[in-house]
C-alpha cells in the first residue's frame, strides 16, 4: 500500500475564541483518490480542509497529527508551508467571483501559480492548462477580466491554477455551491480528471457522491461515518446518513401540489408586466433583465431556474421594488408600490441575513415594529410570540435569547423566515434558500414555504436546483440571458 | 451587543500585547485620576533653592528650573496630558459617526456636498489645520481640545460613511426595510453598534497620534499655559536645559512615549479581537 497523501490522526482544532470546531478525526487519502467530506455548514468540513493547508487564523491551536505527503503540518516552518502550498497541495475555493481580483487579467491568476514560487511563468504552459479545463479559445479570453467570464469558466480557471504544478492533493471547498447544475457537474468531472488525490467538501451527499472514491460524513465536528462511496450510499449505518440519503427530494413531494390551489379566486399577488432592466456600462448598455412578464397568484409557489448570471438576481430585486425598473411595469396586488411587508425576502445566506448581534426573539418579531403598526408590542409580549411561533415551526427547543452563531445554519434560515412571515406578506422572495443547506435541512424550509404558501402566500422561488423547483413549485420557470420563458 | 462588547475585552485581555497595553492603560489613568494623592508636593511649588536638581531620595525625577518637584509635575500633568487624549477621542468619535452615519443614510445631494466638504478637510495635513484653528481661537486647554477635534474628525465621518454603506446591502437591513422598518430604526438597531464598534477600534489605533498631535501643539505653546504642567509643555520648558538637566527632557517623554505605547498596543489588540 502507498503513504497516504494526506493524513489526520485525532486531530482536535479549536479557534482563538475557543470554538472548538474539529473533535478527533482521524482520515487518510491515499494517491489519485477522491474522498468527499459531507456535512452542514458549521460541522467543521472547512475548517478541517484547510487545516491541510496551515490556513487557519493564528492562534488556532491543533492537536493530533496532519501529514500532507509526508510532511507534518502542525510543526512546519511558515516557509516550508509556503513551498508546500500550490506546489504539492493546492486549494480550490467555493465562490470563484470573490476568488479572483476584479482588476486583474485571468491569464495573471493563473500566471499568479508561477510567481508565488519566483518561477517565471511560461505562456504556453497557462494556455494549455485553460484548454484543458475546457475554456474554448483560450488565447483570447485569458486576457479578460474575470467579470468578463462565467462563474463555472471562473472555477475552471482556479482549478488550472491550482493544479499547475501537479500537486498530490487537492483541496476543494465547496467547489460547486456558486455553479449551477451543468456547470457544477463538468467541475467535478474535471477535479476527478486531475490525477492529485481529491479532498472534496460539500454539503450536498447526493452531488458529489457520484465523484468520490470514499465518503465522510461529518456533523458537529465529529466523523460519524466513513467508507467506500457505494457502501455508504447502498449501506448506511448512521441514522444521521440514512436521513442525509432518504431526504431529497422525496421528502417534498406531497402536501397541496398537485391538488387544486388554495385561494385562485383571490387574484394575483405580483403582476409583472414587460419588465425591462438596463444597466450603462462604460458607454454600452447591458440588458439585465428583458421584457419579463409573470404572474403569482396566491398560494402558488412558482420556481424561477437558470445558470449564473442570467438575471435571477436583478429580476429578485425588481419585484421586491428595492431597484425600479427601467421599462415594464409590476403591480403589488394592483398598487405601483408594495406596502411595507407586502414583499418579503428570504435571502441565500442564512446567517447573514440575521443581525449578528441580535438574540432570536428580536429578529423574528422585528416586523411587529414597523412604522405603519399602530400598536407596537413591548419586549415581554416579543419574547412571548418569539417563543410561540419558534414552536409552531418545531424549534420550540431553542432558547429565544440566543444568537446566530449559536445555532446551525439550517435553524437560521427557519428563523428568517419566520421573521418574513411575521410581516404577514402576500409575497414571498426566496433566493437560493436551500443553497447553504443539507438535504435535511433544504427539506424543512420546503415544508415551511409550503404551509406558508398553503396559508396563502404567494412564493417566488429562485434556484439552480432543478430537482428541489420539479418537486416542490407549482409552475417553474426558467431565465436565460435576461428573457423568462415557461 | 453586551456579549459582543464582554467577548472582545475577554479577547483583548487573552492576548499578551494587550493585556500589556490594558495594564499600561490603566497605570496611566491611576496615575491622571489618583496622581495628585500619591506625591504630596505641590507641583506649582518653587523652591528657587533647589533648582536643577538630579533625581533623588527625596525629588525622585528631579527639580526644574524653579526648583518644582518634577515627579509632581509629571503626575499632575498626566490629569491634562491623558485626560486630552480620551476628550478628543470621544470628540472626534461623535461628530465622525453623526456626520457619517446621517452621510450615508440621506444619500443624494445631501451625501455628496457633505463629502466634498470632507474632502477638503482631508486635503489639510491636520496637525497643520490644528495649528491654524488653534492659533485662531487662541492659545488655551479647552481651544486645543476643539482645534484637535475639528482637525481629526472627518476622516471618521468618511469611514463611518463606508460603513453604513455597505450595511445597507446587509441582508437583515433589507429585510426590515422591507418590512416597513424606518430608516432612524433600522439604524439605531441594524447599523449605528457595528459601526460605532469597529470606529472606537480606528480611533483607539489613532489614540496615539491624537497624543503626540496634543503633546506637539502644547510643545509650541499653543496648549497649557505656564505655570499648570503638561508633558509637552514640559518637554518645551526643558529643552533650554537639556545639556545640564536631561532628566527633565527624559520623563515627560518618557511619559509620552509610554501613553502612545498602550494606546498602540490597545488599538493592535483591539484590531486583532475583532475577528
Amino acid at each position: 500500500m502507498s503513504e497516504p497523501v494526506l493524513k489526520y490522526e485525532d486531530v482536535t482544532i479549536a479557534y482563538p475564541n475557543g470554538r472548538r470546531a474539529v473533535l478527533g478525526v482521524s482520515l487518510e487519502i491515499r494517491p489519485g483518490e477522491c474522498h468527499a467530506l459531507v456535512g452542514e455548514s458549521g460541522c467543521g468540513k472547512t475548517t478541517l480542509g484547510r487545516a491541510a493547508l496551515g490556513l487557519l487564523p493564528g492562534g488556532t491551536r491543533i492537536q493530533g497529527s496532519i501529514r500532507v505527503c509526508g510532511i507534518e503540518i502542525t510543526r512546519a516552518a511558515p516557509a516550508d508551508m509556503r513551498r508546500l502550498r500550490g506546489l504539492r497541495a493546492g486549494l480550490i475555493a467555493q465562490d470563484p467571483f470573490h476568488a479572483f481580483n476584479p482588476l486583474a487579467r485571468v491569464e495573471d491568476h493563473v500566471a499568479e501559480a508561477w510567481r508565488a514560487h519566483r518561477m517565471q511563468p511560461p505562456q504556453e504552459r497557462i494556455l494549455a492548462q485553460l484548454t484543458e479545463m475546457g475554456i474554448p479559445d483560450a488565447d483570447a479570453r485569458a486576457r479578460q477580466y474575470p467579470h468578463e467570464w462565467s462563474g463555472g469558466m471562473l472555477q475552471r480557471a482556479t482549478i488550472a491554477a491550482a493544479a499547475a504544478h501537479r500537486p498530490a492533493l487537492l483541496v476543494a471547498d465547496e467547489p460547486t455551491s456558486a455553479l449551477d447544475a451543468d456547470n457544477a457537474r463538468g467541475v467535478l468531472e474535471l477535479l476527478r480528471t486531475r490525477q492529485a488525490a481529491v479532498l472534496l467538501i460539500s454539503h450536498d451527499l447526493n452531488l458529489v457522491a457520484r465523484f468520490a472514491d470514499r465518503v465522510s460524513i461529518m456533523k458537529e465536528g465529529r466523523i460519524l461515518e466513513s467508507g467506500a462511496t457505494d457502501e455508504i450510499m447502498r449501506r448506511p449505518q448512521h441514522p444521521y446518513t440514512r436521513e442525509l440519503l432518504a431526504a431529497p427530494p422525496r421528502a417534498f413531494k406531497g402536501g397541496e401540489r398537485d391538488g387544486e390551489l388554495p385561494g385562485r379566486k383571490e387574484g394575483f399577488a405580483l403582476e409583472a408586466t414587460g419588465v425591462c432592466k438596463t444597466y450603462r456600462q462604460r458607454g454600452r448598455s447591458l440588458v439585465a433583465v428583458d421584457r419579463v412578464s409573470l404572474r403569482a397568484r396566491r398560494g402558488e409557489i412558482l420556481g424561477i431556474c437558470g445558470p449564473s448570471g442570467s438575471g435571477k438576481s436583478t429580476l429578485l430585486r425588481l419585484l421586491a421594488a428595492i431597484e425600479p425598473p427601467t421599462g415594464g411595469s409590476i403591480a403589488f396586488g394592483g398598487k405601483p408600490v408594495p406596502d411595507a411587508g407586502y414583499v418579503m425576502p428570504i435571502f441565500q445566506d442564512p446567517v447573514g441575513s440575521l443581525d449578528a448581534r441580535w438574540p432570536v426573539w428580536r429578529t423574528i418579531t422585528e416586523p411587529l415594529l414597523a412604522s405603519h403598526r399602530k400598536e407596537r408590542p413591548g419586549r415581554a409580549a416579543r419574547r412571548s410570540i418569539a417563543r410561540e411561533r419558534l414552536g409552531t415551526i418545531g424549534l420550540a427547543s431553542i432558547d429565544p435569547e440566543a444568537r446566530p452563531a449559536e445555532l446551525s445554519v439550517g435553524q437560521c434560515q427557519r428563523i428568517a423566515i419566520l421573521r418574513a412571515l411575521l410581516a404577514e406578506p402576500a409575497v414571498l422572495l426566496a433566493d437560493e434558500p436551500t443553497s447553504a443547506l443539507d438535504a435535511l435541512h433544504a427539506g424543512a424550509i420546503v415544508r415551511l414555504l409550503q404551509t406558508a404558501a398553503a396559508a396563502g402566500t404567494a412564493i417566488i422561488l429562485v434556484s439552480h436546483d432543478q430537482q428541489l423547483l420539479q418537486a416542490c413549485c407549482h409552475r417553474v420557470l426558467r431565465m436565460r440571458e435576461g428573457e423568462l420563458k415557461e | 451587543m453586551r456579549t459582543y462588547g464582554r467577548g472582545i475585552s475577554r479577547r483583548l485581555w487573552g492576548q499578551p500585547a494587550g493585556r500589556a497595553g490594558l495594564l499600561l492603560a490603566a497605570l496611566l489613568s491611576l496615575m491622571a485620576v489618583g496622581g495628585g494623592a500619591l506625591r504630596d508636593a505641590a507641583p506649582d511649588r518653587m523652591n528657587l533653592a533647589e533648582k536643577l536638581q538630579p533625581p533623588s531620595r527625596r525629588h525622585p525625577l528631579g527639580t526644574d528650573q524653579f526648583g518644582r518637584d518634577q515627579l509632581a509635575r509629571i503626575l499632575d500633568g498626566s490629569r491634562r496630558s491623558v485626560g486630552a487624549a480620551v476628550i478628543v477621542m470621544a470628540g472626534v468619535l461623535i461628530a465622525g459617526l453623526t456626520a457619517g452615519i446621517a452621510a450615508g443614510l440621506v444619500g443624494g445631494w445631501g451625501e455628496a456636498a457633505a463629502m466634498r466638504g470632507v474632502d477638503v478637510m482631508l486635503a489639510i495635513p491636520s496637525l497643520a489645520l490644528a495649528l491654524a484653528i488653534s492659533g485662531l481661537l487662541g492659545p488655551g486647554y479647552a481651544n486645543l481640545l476643539l482645534a484637535l477635534t475639528l482637525s481629526n474628525w472627518a476622516w471618521y465621518a468618511r469611514l463611518a460613511r463606508s460603513y453604513v454603506l455597505l450595511a445597507r446591502l446587509r441582508p437583515d437591513v433589507i429585510a426590515a426595510r422591507m418590512a416597513g422598518i424606518g430608516w432612524l430604526r433600522t439604524a439605531a438597531g441594524h447599523i449605528v453598534p457595528g459601526v460605532a464598534v469597529r470606529l472606537a477600534i480606528v480611533a483607539t489605533l489613532d489614540l496615539g497620534t491624537i497624543i503626540i498631535g496634543f503633546a506637539s501643539l502644547s510643545f509650541l505653546g499653543l496648549g497649557v499655559q505656564p505655570p499648570d504642567a503638561e508633558w509637552g509643555a514640559m518637554l518645551a520648558e526643558s529643552r533650554l536645559y537639556f545639556s545640564t538637566a536631561p532628566w527633565l527632557l527624559i520623563a515627560p517623554a518618557g511619559a509620552i512615549f509610554l501613553s502612545v505605547v498602550a494606546a498602540n498596543l490597545i488599538g493592535n489588540g483591539l484590531r486583532e479581537a475583532d475577528e
